[in-house]
């Protein structure tokens, strides 16, 4: 029944699991192909100096030019991670929180739930079954991205390190199947997906603005430690390839947490149809 | 083949939601190898019934036994012995039937070889898609995953909801023969005559309460009948309107012609009246499981549900 289920679900969801790969890709490979013409542009730093006090307030910096010069802004890995590591991890996210309000929702609203757990497997089973499958799923999508930026960048003659790249998405997948985990509770909470997409999607948004508005919070900038966006730091790890464990540890954290809060949800509660 | 053993036990099962109670304090009994109908119009606790018995809903109190197992405790072993049709289902649009056969047939060995002779006599193809099947065939493709494994207790919610009356025969026959293996069938409906065609017994259930268990033939045989007489000539009908004391209701009149409604027991009162008088045709066809079933129901909402 698993096996089949497994099955069944991947098979339901190539087309758009390709659909979703191809963009990656396409994605990638454009901003592969930007970055020999962008870094070519002189006057970067006076665009970025031109730039709102407002803003510079905001990002919590006096000189942004200078600043983004120490964390490697102007290099590959500055170029990439500013426009491709810090926006897929959000692009798959919102995938992610999606495939999770509807894991179990999409199933009760179309009265499948009654068939399939008519049949011999346990609720935790399945839920945790159909669970791994689509985190597979956002694993090889993860590892496209991987494997087109490599491609990428030894097409335009850069040199990049692969182990830092790769651990990069590693972290970026922890965050992205985090997201997943979260909407899958709320999923098993309402088993409707207007309503667990609502809570999820309402949350992970402000997770994001807190993580992005944190320099400007001032006194509450350890609101910041509860946005999971906050322990991705995707210069950081392309440039020197250290994964903070702590990051490893809030994932994991969040990912047992949640599916085992989902679990227990599910398993106890009443099946609507 | 019908046993005294039980294959569906309930113990003051009960199950509501929020304030409203859909089912009260059932006990019923099923025994294995007897087809078992459950009715009751729309709304009435059928349903609920059913999700309680497949733990898809947990009762608020009380609880139910299946093949002498918890429903809670055993949910997954039951469901290898139990087939189960749900009502109102859906299933991935985008299967075929084959692979929405193979999905269900998961952890029991065996299945699909039935599913394809089942499948064969209700003439459903197994290479359409799930999405692009009308009610009825749709239903049928529930049916075969219902009866598929072969199991012991087929429980079955409005089974021939959508089945042309062909299916729907051939649907009888093969209750017929899954009893004649000593299978035991609880199955809900509102359709009294199919009802009365397969099921040995029936509970009837009303407004979440369970209101009268019977065989379906002593159902028969106590209740009301309908009776139609023509005379020569218009009558005095004064001698059958006395018989209002003996139960005996005059549902129409004109002429020379009359429509009685006779309980058990005053039939023998009727003929007699009738005796002296110019009958030239009567009509008293056999009780239907309809009469039966409305004059409980009306039983049920006068505060007697004897």
């Amino acid at each position: 029944m698993k096996r089949a289920l497994v099955s069944v679900h991947i098979r339901m969801g190539l087309y758009g699991n390709l659909a979703w790969a191809g963009g990656l890709v396409l994605y990638a490979a454009a901003i592969s192909w930007l970055y020999p013409t962008i870094s070519a542009v002189e006057g970067m730093g006076d665009y970025l100096d031109a730039m709102p006090e407002q803003f510079r307030e905001l990002a919590g910096v006096s000189d942004l030019t200078q600043a983004l010069d120490e964390q490697g802004f102007f290099t590959f890995e500055g170029f990439l991670s500013t426009e491709y590591m810090s926006w897929f991890p959000v692009l798959l996210g919102i995938y992610a929180i999606i495939s999770g309000v509807g894991l179990l929702a999409k199933d009760a609203e179309r009265g499948a739930l009654d068939i399939i757990l008519g049949q011999p497997i346990h609720r935790y089973a399945y839920l945790l079954t159909r669970a791994a499958t689509q985190i597979s799923v956002l694993g090889v999508l993860v590892l496209v991205s991987y494997v087109t930026l490599l491609l990428g960048a030894a097409l335009i003659n850069e040199p990049i390190s692969e182990l830092n790249l790769l651990y990069a998405h590693i972290v970026a997948l922890g965050l992205i199947v985090s997201l997943f985990s979260f909407a899958v509770l709320w999923s098993a909470v309402f088993l409707r997906t207007s309503r667990a997409m609502a809570v999820a999607g309402l949350a992970t948004v402000l997770a994001y603005v807190v993580n992005i508005l944190s320099p400007s919070l001032g006194p509450f900038d350890w609101l910041e430690k509860l946005s999971p966006f906050a322990y991705y730091e995707s210069l950081s790890l392309l440039n020197t390839g250290d994964i903070d464990p702590v990051s490893i540890v809030v994932y994991a954290g969040i990912v047992v947490a949640a599916l085992g809060v989902a679990t227990r949800v599910f398993e106890r509660r009443d099946l609507v149809s | 083949m019908t046993t005294n053993q039980p294959a569906i036990q309930t113990f003051g099962l009960t199950k509501a939601f929020g304030d409203v109670r859909a089912l009260i304090d059932l006990d019923l009994e099923v025994y294995r190898g007897e087809v078992f109908g459950f009715l009751g119009p729309n709304g009435s606790g059928k349903t609920t019934t059913i999700r309680l018995l497949m733990d898809f809903i947990r009762p608020t109190s009380g609880r139910a036994e299946i093949l002498g197992l918890d429903t809670r405790q055993h949910a997954f072993d039951l469901r290898r012995m139990v087939g189960n049709l749900p009502g109102d289902f859906l299933i991935y649009p985008q299967l075929t039937v084959e692979g929405f056969l193979k999905l269900c047939s998961g952890g029991r060995p065996g299945g699909l070889r039935r599913a394809e002779d089942l499948a064969e006599r209700f003439g459903l193809s197994l290479t359409r898609k799930v999405g692009t099947l009308s009610t009825g065939n749709r239903q049928k493709a529930g049916l075969v995953q219902a009866l598929m494994h072969d199991p012991e207790l087929v429980i079955l919610d409005e089974p021939t909801s959508g089945l042309d009356p062909l299916v729907r025969e051939e649907f009888y026959r093969l209750v017929d023969e899954e009893k004649e293996r000593g299978k035991t069938i609880f199955l809900s409906s509102h359709v009294l005559p199919e009802v009365e065609r397969i099921c040995d017994r029936i509970g009837i259930v009303r407004e979440g309460r369970l209101i009268a268990v019977e065989e379906v033939e002593s159902l028969k045989r106590h209740k009301r009948r309908h009776m139609e007489v023509t005379f020569a000539s218009e009558v005095d009908i004064s001698p059958i309107k006395a018989l209002g004391n003996s139960g005996v209701e005059l549902v129409a009149s004109g002429g020379s012609f009359i429509e009685l409604s006779v309980p058990e027991g005053s039939v023998d009162r009727v003929i007699k009246v009738l005796a002296g008088l110019p009958v030239t045709d009567l009509v008293f066809p056999e009780a239907t499981l309809e009469e039966a079933f409305m004059s409980l129901y009306e039983n049920a909402e006068n505060g007697d549900a004897s």
